[in-house]
């Protein structure tokens, strides 16, 4: 009778050489690491799709236009100008005086029904020129230089937008700063316009989640300064406040 | 699902696999095709293996299962061998006249013959392993040892 240890080792003969078991080895650690990739790889186009979605939606929160509808139902825009900011050449080859204007002074400079705070004007020493100033009305940081000269220390450049007020073009925009430690925010929108000589600057900032109001508070500042007269620079001069 | 060691299952397995293939394909390209896909089905699936006796059943009934899958899937196609008669022989290893015996085993004993004598179970675990009737497995290994010793004479 056959013996068991005879069929034992006739199994025992069967075996791979080496060279069919590493082929076996390799095609199955192969389909193996296809396979858990293949596991992984269903979910990246999903996964990026979704990434690509927010990034947009969240570059297109960034940037987005903001409207604002003014008071006298005229409609602007800001367009965002993100990425458009530069340093200013902020400096006078020339002798300068400076001293806080007078409140008749300041009414000149600009007509407007709400009081601006106190201002501060920079002349030319030599022949006492107005040459440029700053002020608050409300909130609203308002700039002032004669024409040829920086308005403020920083270049906003990008899109922007211009509308007529008045008869005087206007160019609106805003951008947003970098996040806090809390994470938040600042909205900043601006407005610059040109009358007599004089440039204006205005720019209102806030935290970005109230920045369709801050645009219309800017916005209706700017309707309210060009309905007023045009500002006379002619009696603002340095040895006026001197005398 | 926790992943499985693709690896180590293959390192402890792939001898019994081959032998359970082997007895089927009989021959060596075969079998290794036979092996790949088993193991290709384990990655496929990925059962939850409860133990390594687990694992081992399901490779072994996984590897019946697909060599007795493509032999049907031959015979189907076998319309004009009788044309290929001049085509030299499959190759095949050595392993003397017992191991021809065998593979020349009707394929339902070849497994059980396997599982009895080299592997060590009782039919009661081949019947639970290959989801037969355990009078079925009983009788396969009976009618295989008649089959074998009367290929093979009283040796």
């Amino acid at each position: 009778m056959m013996k068991n240890a005879q069929i034992i080792a006739a199994w025992d003969s069967i075996l791979p050489d080496a060279a069919a078991e590493t082929r076996m080895r390799n095609a199955v650690l192969a389909y193996g690491d296809k396979k858990r990739f293949r596991k992984w790889h269903r979910y990246l186009i999903p996964i990026a799709a979704c990434l690509l979605l927010v990034a947009a939606g969240y570059r297109f929160r960034l940037t987005r236009p903001l409207h604002a509808e003014l008071d006298n139902g005229i409609r602007i825009t800001y367009h965002a100008t993100q990425n458009g900011i530069s340093e200013a050449m902020y400096a006078y080859d020339y002798e300068i005086c400076e001293r806080e204007l007078t409140a008749e002074e300041l009414h000149r400079l600009l007509p407007c029904s709400a009081q601006p705070d106190s201002c501060h004007a920079v002349f030319r020493a030599e022949t006492g020129t107005f040459l440029r100033a700053e002020t608050k009305i409300g909130e609203v940081h308002v700039h002032l230089a004669r024409e040829g000269l920086p308005v403020t220390d920083v270049i906003v450049t990008g899109e922007t937008s211009n509308a007529e007020i008045g008869g005087v073009p206007v160019t609106f925009g805003y951008f947003l700063t970098k996040p806090n430690s809390r994470g938040i925010r600042t909205a900043v929108l601006y407005a610059s316009f040109m009358r007599e000589g004089l440039q204006v600057y205005l720019e209102n900032g806030g935290d970005e989640a109230i920045r369709e109001q801050l645009g219309a508070d800017l916005g209706n500042l700017v309707c309210e300064l060009l309905r007023q007269d045009a500002p006379d620079l002619s009696e603002i001069r340095y040895d006026n406040g001197t005398e | 699902m926790q992943q499985i060691d693709i690896e180590a299952i293959y390192t402890r397995h792939f001898r019994t696999v081959y032998r359970v293939c082997y007895a089927y394909m009989k021959n060596p390209a075969d079998t290794e095709d036979a092996v790949q896909e088993t193991f290709f089905r384990m990655i496929r699936r990925q059962p939850h293996f409860e133990n390594p006796e687990h694992e081992k059943a399901w490779l072994i009934r996984t590897a019946s299962n697909i060599c007795k899958n493509e032999l049907k899937h031959w015979r189907r196609t076998q319309t004009n061998l009788d044309s290929y008669t001049d085509l030299p022989a499959p190759e095949t290893e050595s392993s003397g006249d017992l191991m021809e015996a065998i593979k020349a085993l009707p394929e339902r004993y070849k497994t059980v013959i396997y599982l009895y004598y080299y592997e060590g179970y009782q039919t009661a675990e081949i019947a639970k392993m290959l989801r037969k009737p355990h009078s079925t497995i009983r009788n396969h290994l009976r009618e295989a040892r008649l089959l074998l010793k009367e290929r093979l004479g009283d040796e």
